[in-house]
């Protein structure tokens, strides 16, 4: 008697070792980054933490951009927003009747408090906010203003992504930068850990959250996984719902393995280009860099198809907008440019070869290759970080068709952060390189702003233009869309004529899902909005909420 | 009395001078971890806010010295800050959790490969020239000399891959929670069989040729001759005689082969993306984690110091001669 | 030279481990003439599987794996001989200075290589490896030669240590010899095998650990090496893809120079310490007592 007592005890404590969750409880498995174990950090600020579910999961922000649909504001926690007269402040209206996760109010008193703490704390400023705005007002319980240093349209794109923390705990926190926020209590969705290991880690339902009924998902469930590899192993056996990771081949390593269920969207994102210093150190490089002649024969020699289909695997969407657009922004395009200067991002090593020689670069000293046509020699390294192997490769695909063109280029591989460091102190000659895009294409542009000139790892080719300044100070500054549209036509006409730097592709968004468990996920065909999980992508919270249990 | 305190006090300055070079290795290279944590990221941090979070980290600027003698102060009380990739955890706390890890997995293949290689090394001189010996010596001779990367890689594909039989990664299956449970212990064993197998085989034939080699040389001393001529059973002569004395070279190939065996397991759980120190100093040189890279060393240094000085504990067992030295 | 060939030859495992070596050497050597063109260009379709063009199939990114594998024979082997030079050289020096000398430079240079046992290396290399940043082959071949030598030292010395004791060493140095003259003419021949012993093992040992680093993604990837060969396949998934040559080429040739290399080793050794082979007289003896004691003791059973 008393041994099966004790028998039956044990096996209860086995059962007890394997149960993850209520067996009803419906759970989405994601993996948004990869890590070697987690550690417990529910700061909406830490930058680091291998945990990358709290931002818009377990705090919501105000506005969503929609960077697909053409930056519609997706209204989060905020229910409305209003500019001043001349742009230069803007107003919140916070969401009435949302509550925390532990049932207080949310209301503009924490988002107030939210904004001076990250004044108060600089290293919680993630996005430099502080050093645009001016100052914040706190209105009534429902409004907060928001004055900017200058009048513009464009930095709500990064005033309305602040994480809004409550201030009913947070104004109790000595250190916020080092607070760890173990028990998270938050406005979003997901804000209940209920498991945690090193290994993964559970998230489940707030039960106050304001949009449950559109919340189909109580639980997320996040595994550890290290590598691409392991990703695809997860992948292929139908382990993981929504996930975004390089997997070589996927037709045949993902998709085959479940053709009904397994399934892939890579939109294009950031804009992959290579930059040439037009200060370079070496006089030679430096003469030819500031040839727009030059440039546009690299641009030439660069076999972008070749970059994408095989550095790429086919997955980035190639680039041959002379200005770099991109065709995420296709709307913007503006066809004159492609007219005048499409010939240039068309892969003709034979014409480049033409252009080279007929603005006077020749072989002077017989290594064979081309020298300036003041006779200086050309020699560069292109610089791609250590490890980032498309990228490697894209670049030695570049060289290949440059130095068939006779452009003596090759291809060096520092460490990302030496790679960084050159680009910053401008000591590189030239480099691959890759530009955030943001809602409107004027992030990307935007770079080549003077006062931008060597703040950022994207501001590093040393191409000025007054006209362009100009247009892109002009671009915010209204917010008219014919208008917009004019000053959009014309900065690409600039930058499609100086090709300051040469794009080559975008750089796909990873996102792939199984549709076993779950439906309503984004695709080509549903493209409602940037689709990753990755922490970083804003949009993510609008597909969370999109997607449904199979029925 | 006196070797034990000759090795004590050899393996404190050893320390001392591994804990130096540690210090010094970051200080000498180029890249700063809080430029690449953001490196890659999209937005401008204001250098304000990188100053700041530098100085969470402790990164404070300070002469050398200063520095040095800080850091010196940190390692003798056992606080190597908080790690970069895993804040909030400190580095103490990242390596505590990995470390058991390494040392089931690094500690079982060594003792599997040791006896199983040992064992088959006794064997394989005591019928030398044979059948047996004549293939498993050149065999064990050439897996020797096999790394255990080319067959972590070719077991985790064709078990893990292509087979599909045994796990690819993790320590135990992430939906269980640790505990003393049946579901749990095997389902660390299931997932350790791949790495330690990997360990323990590529090992295993370094074992048996050094022992088989002590075992020949030590058949053909007067003592092990004297035992024959005395009478007694072959099982006594090939343990107690032979064995015990072959032992002894055999133990000095151990420790040396620590060191190695400690890179073996770093490589092994890389490729199994098993949780142990290995994967986690892989995973900090890849971030320009600092703090965790330095207790990282500290760490694997200690460990070979105190399993040297182990090593000389089991040596003066073995050998009386050394007790009176 | 050709004596001690002679003996290498009468060695079978000796035998098969020069061969492997040999052959190796020579395709590292040939290199330029086996191969028809640069091992970075790409000639083929992503993973073709072998083929008579392609005999082992091409790369993801349209590589020749045959002729990368030729080219990177001659990296590894570069690597691992000028490593190998450098540990021996070092190890050597170091150890019969220690031996030979004794006293304070024998304590010090002691606790030096003791030191340097100690201290874990492959973590320390990759530590190195990665903050060094751009690691070439032959930077790596350099850290690892600087940082390898204490195990080839410290056999050196107790080596030397021996030979120090023997009479022909002690007759020299009472005819007023000097010290190098001792050393080159009276020690170093004696130590020829340890020497040799120690410059094979670190060639191995070399060789994997650069493979090692490469495929970690720590050394240059532009460098073409077994390394990088396997790193490559790696980070397209080449076996999940079916594309298994891809793998295994550099598998096969790292795994077929180490077992080479070590029989060579081996073979060495036997012959320098001939009683690993057989024990001759002993064994024999050996051999009778035991049939005479199983006589002997079916005899008794019989007999009661």
């Amino acid at each position: 008697m008393r041994r099966s007592m004790i028998l039956s005890a044990v096996t209860a404590a086995l059962m007890a070792g394997t149960s993850v969750a209520q067996a009803e409880d419906v759970i989405l498995t994601a993996v948004p980054h990869q890590t070697t174990a987690f550690a417990e950090v529910y700061n909406p600020f830490n930058q680091t933490s291998d945990v990358r579910s709290v931002r818009d999961f377990m705090f919501e922000q105000l506005v969503v951009f929609n960077r697909i649909q053409g930056g519609k504001a997706e209204y989060r926690l905020a229910e409305s927003f209003d500019y001043s007269e001349d742009l230069s402040s803007v107003t919140f209206k916070i969401r009435d009747g949302v509550k925390w996760s532990d049932g207080e109010t949310l209301d503009a008193n924490d988002v107030y408090f939210t904004f001076n703490l990250i004044k108060e704390h600089p290293a919680l400023d993630t996005r430099a906010l502080w050093e645009k705005i001016d100052s914040v007002e706190l209105v009534d319980d429902q409004h907060v203003k928001v004055n900017y240093k200058e009048p513009s349209t464009g930095l709500i794109f990064d005033v309305a992504r602040i994480h809004t923390v409550p201030e009913h705990i947070w104004a109790d926190i000595e250190d916020p930068v080092s607070f760890t926020n173990p028990d998270p209590v938050g406005s979003g969705p997901l804000t209940e850990i209920r498991r945690f290991t090193p290994q993964e880690y559970v998230q489940c339902r707030n039960p106050y959250y304001f949009q449950a009924e559109d919340l189909d998902v109580d639980c997320m469930r996040f595994p550890q996984i290290a590598t691409n590899d392991q990703t695809l192993t997860a992948a292929a056996k139908g382990e993981l719902d929504w996930f975004g990771s390089f997997l070589p081949d996927i037709e045949k390593t993902y998709v085959a393995k479940d053709p009904e269920n397994h399934k892939y969207w890579f939109p294009g994102g950031s804009l992959v280009i290579f930059n040439l210093n037009m200060n370079a150190s070496a006089e030679g490089n430096k003469e030819a860099f500031n040839d727009v002649d030059f440039r546009r024969a690299f641009s030439m020699a660069m076999d972008r198809q070749a970059m994408v289909d095989i550095a790429g695997y086919g997955y980035p969407t190639i680039n041959k907008y002379p200005s770099g657009l991109g065709r995420g922004y296709h709307a913007w395009n503006n066809p004159e440019a492609d007219a005048q200067y499409g010939k240039y991002t068309e892969y003709d090593v034979e014409a480049a070869a033409a252009l080279l020689d007929g603005a006077g670069y020749k072989d002077v000293d017989g290594d064979g290759f081309l020298d300036t046509p003041s006779g200086k020699p050309i020699q560069f390294d292109l610089i791609v970080p250590n490890g980032w192997t498309d990228w490697v490769n894209t670049v030695q695909l570049a060289v290949e068709g440059l130095n068939e063109a006779g452009i003596n280029a090759s291809v060096s591989t520092p460490e990302a952060a030496a790679w960084t460091q050159q680009l910053l102190d401008g000591s590189y000659q030239g480099a691959i390189n890759a530009l955030v895009v943001g809602v409107t294409p004027h992030m990307a542009f935007d770079t080549f702003h003077s006062s931008k000139a060597m703040t950022s790892r994207f501001s590093v080719t040393g191409y000025t233009n007054e006209e362009l300044d100009k247009l892109l100070d002009g671009f915010f500054k209204t917010a008219n869309a014919d208008e917009q549209r004019e000053i959009m036509d014309e900065i690409q006409m600039i930058l499609s004529k100086d090709m300051p730097h040469i794009p080559v592709f975008n750089n796909p968004y990873w996102y792939q899902y199984n549709t076993a468990r779950f439906e309503g996920f984004f695709s080509a065909d549903n493209a409602q909005a940037v689709p990753t999980v990755h922490d970083g992508n804003p949009e993510r919270i609008l597909h969370l909420l999109s997607i449904k249990p199979k029925s | 009395m006196s070797f034990i305190i000759r090795r004590i006090m050899f393996y404190l300055v050893a320390f001392l001078v591994a804990a130096t070079i540690n210090f010094l290795l970051p200080r000498l290279m180029p890249g700063n971890p809080i430029d690449i944590m953001f490196a890659n990221a999209g937005n401008t941090m204001p250098p304000e806010a990188k100053k700041a979070l530098a100085e969470t980290f402790g990164f404070v600027e300070r002469p050398l010295i200063e520095e040095y003698f800080i850091y010196l102060k940190s390692v003798f009380s056992w606080d190597f800050g908080v790690s970069i990739k895993k804040y909030p955890l400190t580095v103490m706390d990242v390596l505590m959790q990995a470390l058991p890890w390494t040392l089931f997995l690094a500690g079982t293949s060594v003792i599997l490969a040791f006896c199983i290689g040992s064992l088959l090394g006794i064997y394989a001189a005591w019928k030398r020239g044979g059948g047996f010996d004549s293939i498993i010596s050149p065999s064990a001779l050439a897996v020797q000399s096999v790394p255990a990367l080319v067959i972590g890689i070719l077991t985790l594909y064709l078990f893990g891959l292509v087979l599909e039989v045994l796990p690819t990664s993790y320590a135990y299956d992430p939906s269980l929670d640790p505990g003393f449970s049946w579901a749990y212990i095997s389902s660390v064993f299931y997932h350790s069989l791949m790495p330690i197998g990997t360990l323990a085989f590529v090992s295993i034939g370094g074992y048996l040729i050094t022992m088989r080699n002590n075992m020949i040389g030590q058949l053909g001393e007067e003592h092990v001759v004297m035992g024959h001529a005395k009478g007694l059973t072959d099982k006594r002569v090939r343990y107690n005689y032979a064995a015990r004395n072959a032992l002894l070279p055999s133990m000095t190939a151990f420790a040396l082969s620590l060191g190695s065996v400690m890179g073996g397991s770093l490589i092994i759980e890389i490729v199994f993306n098993y949780p142990g120190l290995g994967n986690i100093l892989f995973q900090g040189i890849i971030a320009r984690d600092y703090p965790l890279i330095q207790g990282q060393l500290i760490i694997m240094t200690l460990a070979m110091l105190t399993a040297n000085l182990l090593i000389d504990f089991i040596y003066i067992f073995l050998d009386p001669r050394l007790r009176k030295a | 030279m050709f004596k001690f060939l002679s003996i290498i030859l009468r060695n079978k495992k000796a035998t098969a481990g020069l061969l492997i070596v040999v052959a190796y050497i020579c395709l590292a050597l040939a290199a330029p003439f086996v191969t028809s063109h640069d091992p970075a260009k790409r000639v083929a379709r992503p993973h073709q599987a072998p083929s008579v063009e392609h005999v082992m199939g091409s790369t993801r990114m349209g590589r020749d794996v045959y002729t990368q594998f030729v080219w990177g024979t001659r990296t590894s082997l570069m690597v691992g001989f000028s490593a190998g030079l450098i540990v021996t050289v070092i190890g050597t020096l170091i150890g019969v200075t220690a031996g030979y000398f004794g006293g304070v430079i024998d304590e010090s240079l002691n606790f030096i290589t003791n030191i340097a046992l100690v201290i874990p290396q492959l973590p320390l290399l990759l530590v190195l490896a990665a903050f060094i940043g751009k690691s070439d082959p032959f930077m790596i071949a350099i850290i690892i030669g600087l940082t390898s030598w204490a195990w080839g030292a410290r056999v050196t010395r107790a080596q030397t240590l021996t030979l120090r004791r023997r009479e022909f060493v002690e007759a020299s140095e009472q005819i007023g010899e000097p010290s190098w003259r001792i050393i080159c003419v009276e020690l170093m021949p004696n130590l020829l095998s340890i020497i040799g012993f120690n410059f094979i093992g670190s060639v191995v040992y070399t060789i994997i650990t650069q493979a090692t680093l490469e495929f970690l993604g720590l050394g240059d990837p532009l460098a073409v090496s077994w390394g990088n060969m396997l790193y490559n396949a790696q980070t397209s998934s080449a076996i999940t893809v079916g594309a298994w040559w891809e793998m295994l080429a550099p598998c096969f040739a790292i795994v077929t120079i180490g077992i080479g290399l070590s029989l060579l080793n081996f073979g060495v050794d036997e012959i320098s310490n001939p009683r690993l082979r057989t024990l001759g007289a002993i064994n024999k003896a050996v051999k009778a007592q035991k049939k005479f004691d199983q006589t002997y003791k079916s005899a008794k059973g019989a007999a009661s």
